[in-house]
């Protein structure tokens, strides 16, 4: 197989921006990695984790980003070079930490790898990482590509140590999760052996305790560690001027942004008229390349993703240069050439250098698009609204949860967070997902809902959580909610992994990120222990399900329901069948039962359709994953399962 | 059809989560990268697994290319895995000179399953890609791979049809056979060649 540690020193390889990372990082010779998965960040971690043997690194799938982060930082303060990564929420939750970690400084290099989603692609908020790396007073790497990628980790591990900081690298979905040709450098190793050493004066950076005190003190060497980070930048050549000597506009941009720039300036034919300045480092600002910038031209486009980060550093550099007195024409976020929210791409930058030039540029010919636009008006190609796969233990979870709440009759809801169970706001988990936030806050929600009984709230509340999002944050409101005495039900949805992600594993299990020697802890001895009220299920013994969830959740305090089976597509169940499903047509009788298609149009599995000219149901057998839940969904038993044999 | 050698292909994959379409299109991409100086994929598959429309888009040639995403109305290929979805990319990234290769076969998004919203005929979308295409080749390739063996064998005839194409600089069997090697073994890898092959024939025709 493609093994990214085996590359050979100059060879080339198509590699995911992930991929180029995770190369990066095993080229700097990290000897720790941790993290916890989410999109698009999680292939640094599988790949690294992948190759440890090879590379005997230390990988970890952490509890959550802070705990990753803190990790991390330990083997810093014993002199390895470790690296951590997470998507943007991630830096939400190791920021506490994070801040701290500024101050107190590093050892080994640490690097913090973040990997944004701009218009929200896999997430369910388009949160900036950039702007903790300046409240936090670090430096900021943005690869602008994906060779990039890989050769920036080793820049960001020599800075950390030079100036004993963490630095981050911030990624994007378009990179991290797009692929281009990347040619592999030699591999570095240093052979440190990991020691902490405290023994020293309070303020030696190399032997003392490592912590945030003296705060002023240390918060000036902070400051002075990022003024040196300009020097680095500046001595790497990291920033770059690209293009004619005056221009009449210059593009200020960075990471994937550049890569738009580039794709706009040739389909319009700019070359002549307009450079770029393309940013590597975006804190610090590079002043020096900003300010020959202000007297190469009169007017300057900013090309960012999200908000106005580099826009805003650059007009405050722009304001505090007191040598120019010319006036430049700013364009971007604030004069609305540039949205800033949403994903911004070739398209908008191109619609941004027409408007500025007064092009009237138009990109296809008339008549084709003329008949593209009918044909987009003509209802023949219907959004697809997301759903559950076939098989999946959620959809049978919300059925009954559903069904638990109807037969209840008080009006109650489910609050959650992100997950595959997030789909429970839309009709495949009957809309029974009220409230959607981070991540195991459904559980602090409901632990607010249900102490809220004793003022008048008489609704039934409950709240969902995957069985990783227990681990990461919600022990935390569970305990909260029984010490408070809170009235409401969580649902634990546990599918055995780290499903939404890709099947990483958590701590409910033997496998870690490097082998099946991890120590597992059940959910149920936990929550147990938390003094909840415990019960496990699995969602598809469809007949327990129906009869004791809706008299669990009706009971007075805090209650959690374990719902337990295995993703559809998780290693174990992929391929496999439990049984083989048949429509047994004679009992079947379609649009005459009063069911209303009850197996179709309520419960909604992919693999079960209405025949639009029988009027009754069908099985798709390419889609099918024989999970046998519809058979007792159906009043008339007219869907029949039976063994499946699972050849393959 | 011959190529351009001038010319950076602008290739879309597109289909519904869980058909294959990241997986063929770092098929054809790892094929080519002895013979094409740039290539870069751009995937959307957050929600891929989950019934979403997924695109993949692949750039290929030997003059720079810079971004992984396509600007709207600028490609040259398309590969539908599923009807509506080459519509939906055709209207959004077609062009005259465009050139499809699609599956005919639906995958029923579950709105309509439910009957809230109507998938539409077979025919009329067949009707309407082909009038957006300079050239368009479809069939059943989903039914052609179960003939085959296995339903997602579809991808590996729909690679066969691309290559007997030759729009793709270095897209062949022998480029095709070294990459799938890399992930498949003994029977599978078979029967992937032999769908490829059987695609391969169709182009032709």
């Amino acid at each position: 197989m493609n093994s990214i540690a085996e590359i050979k020193p100059n060879e080339k390889r198509l590699l995911m921006g992930n991929q180029a990372f995770a190369r990066g990082i095993i080229e700097s010779g990290a000897e720790f990695a941790s993290g916890y998965p989410g999109t698009p960040s999680s292939e640094i971690i599988e790949t690294l984790a992948l190759e440890s043997s090879k590379t005997k690194m230390y990988v970890e799938w952490s509890i959550n980003e802070k705990t990753a982060l803190e990790t991390a930082a330990a083997a810093s303060f014993a002199n390895q070079r470790a690296v951590c990564v997470m998507k943007q929420n991630g830096v939400n939750v190791a920021s506490d930490f994070l801040l701290h970690l500024s101050y107190s400084g590093t050892r080994g290099g640490l690097v913090l790898i973040v990997c944004d989603d701009p218009g929200a692609l896999s997430s369910v908020n388009e949160g900036e990482s950039r702007h903790f790396a300046k409240m936090l007073e670090i430096p900021l790497l943005e690869p602008c590509g994906f060779q990039e990628a890989k050769d920036i980790v080793k820049h960001a591990f020599e800075l950390s140590e030079k100036l004993r900081t963490i630095v981050m690298i911030r990624s994007l979905t378009r990179l991290s999760h797009a692929s281009g040709i990347v040619e592999a450098g030699e591999i570095f190793k240093k052979d440190v052996k990991p020691y902490f050493h405290h023994n020293g004066f309070i303020l030696d950076p190399e032997n003392g305790p490592v912590m945030s005190t003296p705060v002023t003190y240390r918060h000036q060497l902070m400051q002075k560690r990022l003024e040196d980070s300009d020097i680095f930048f500046e001595e790497n050549k990291l920033n770059s001027y690209l293009g004619p000597e005056n221009p009449e506009l210059v593009i200020i941009t960075s990471s994937v942004d550049f890569l738009y720039s580039m794709e706009a300036i040739e389909e319009l034919n700019l070359f002549q008229k307009v450079g770029v300045l393309k940013l590597s480092s975006t804190n610090p600002l590079p002043e020096k390349l900003i300010n020959e910038v202000f007297l190469k031209t009169d007017s300057i486009l900013f090309a960012e993703q999200v908000l106005p980060f580099i826009e805003e550093g650059v007009k405050n550099i722009y304001a505090d240069n007191l040598s120019i007195n010319k006036k430049i024409r700013f364009y971007g976020k604030k004069s609305g050439h540039i949205p800033s929210a949403g994903e911004t791409d070739s398209n908008i930058i191109i619609e941004a250098l027409n408007k500025i030039f007064t092009l009237n540029y138009i990109n296809s010919d008339e008549e084709y698009d003329k008949k593209a636009i009918e044909a987009a008006f003509e209802n023949l190609t219907p959004g697809r609204e997301m759903t559950f796969c076939p098989g999946c233990p959620h959809r049978a979870s919300f059925f009954h949860l559903n069904n638990a709440l109807k037969l209840d009759d008080k009006d109650g809801f489910v609050c959650g967070d992100i997950g595959c169970y997030t789909l429970g706001m839309l009709p495949s988990g009957y809309s029974v997902l009220k409230t959607i936030h981070s991540m195991g806050s459904g559980t602090g929600m409901a632990s607010g809902f249900g102490v809220l009984k004793n003022y008048g709230l008489n609704q039934t509340v409950l709240s969902v959580c995957g069985d990783s999002t227990f681990f990461h944050s919600g022990i935390t409101p569970l305990i909260n909610a029984v010490h408070n005495n809170s009235n409401m039900t969580m649902v634990i949805l546990d599918n055995s992994g780290t499903a939404m992600t890709g099947f990483q594993p958590h701590p409910g299990e033997k496998q870690t990120a490097l082998d099946l020697k991890g120590t597992p802890l059940k959910i149920e001895e936990i929550t147990k222990a938390c003094k909840a009220d415990t019960f496990v299920l699995d969602p598809f013994d469809f007949e327990k399900c129906q009869l004791q969830i809706p008299e669990i959740i009706s009971k007075e305090g805090v209650k959690v329901i374990i719902l337990r089976h295995p993703c559809a597509l998780s290693p174990q169940r992929k391929n496999k069948k439990y049984f083989e499903i048949e429509i047994d047509y004679e009992k079947c009788i379609g649009e005459n039962c009063g069911c209303f298609n009850f197996c179709t149009k309520i419960f909604k599995c992919p693999a079960l359709f209405l025949n639009p000219s029988s009027k009754k149901p069908e099985i798709d057998p390419t889609l099918c994953a024989g999970c046998g839940f519809c058979a007792d969904i159906c009043f008339h038993n007219a869907i029949k399962k039976t063994e499946a044999a699972n050849e393959l | 059809m011959n190529f351009e050698p001038y010319k950076n292909l602008n290739i879309i994959i597109t289909g519904v989560g869980g058909q294959g379409n990241v997986t063929l299109a770092r098929l054809i991409g790892e094929s080519v990268i002895n013979e094409n100086k740039y290539i870069t994929i751009g995937e959307t598959f957050g929600a891929s697994q989950r019934g979403g429309s997924v695109m993949s888009h692949l750039r290929i040639g030997n003059s720079k290319i810079y971004s992984p995403v396509i600007p709207l109305k600028k490609a040259d290929l398309i590969i539908g895995l599923e009807p509506v979805e080459t519509l939906r990319v055709l209207i959004t990234y077609g062009n005259k000179n465009i050139i499809t290769v699609s599956n005919k076969k639906p995958l029923i998004p579950s709105n309509a399953l439910s009957g809230e919203i109507k998938y539409p005929d077979v025919s009329v979308l067949e009707k309407k890609i082909k009038s957006l295409s300079k050239k368009a080749l479809m069939d059943n390739f989903t039914q052609m791979g179960i003939n085959q063996g296995h339903h997602l064998l579809s991808n590996s005839i729909i690679a066969g049809v691309v290559s007997g194409l030759k729009i793709i600089k270095g897209f062949n069997q022998k480029s095709f056979t070294q990459t799938i090697n890399k992930y498949y073994s003994g029977i599978t890898l078979e029967k992937n060649i032999a769908a490829f092959l059987k695609g391969v024939k169709m182009a032709g025709i």
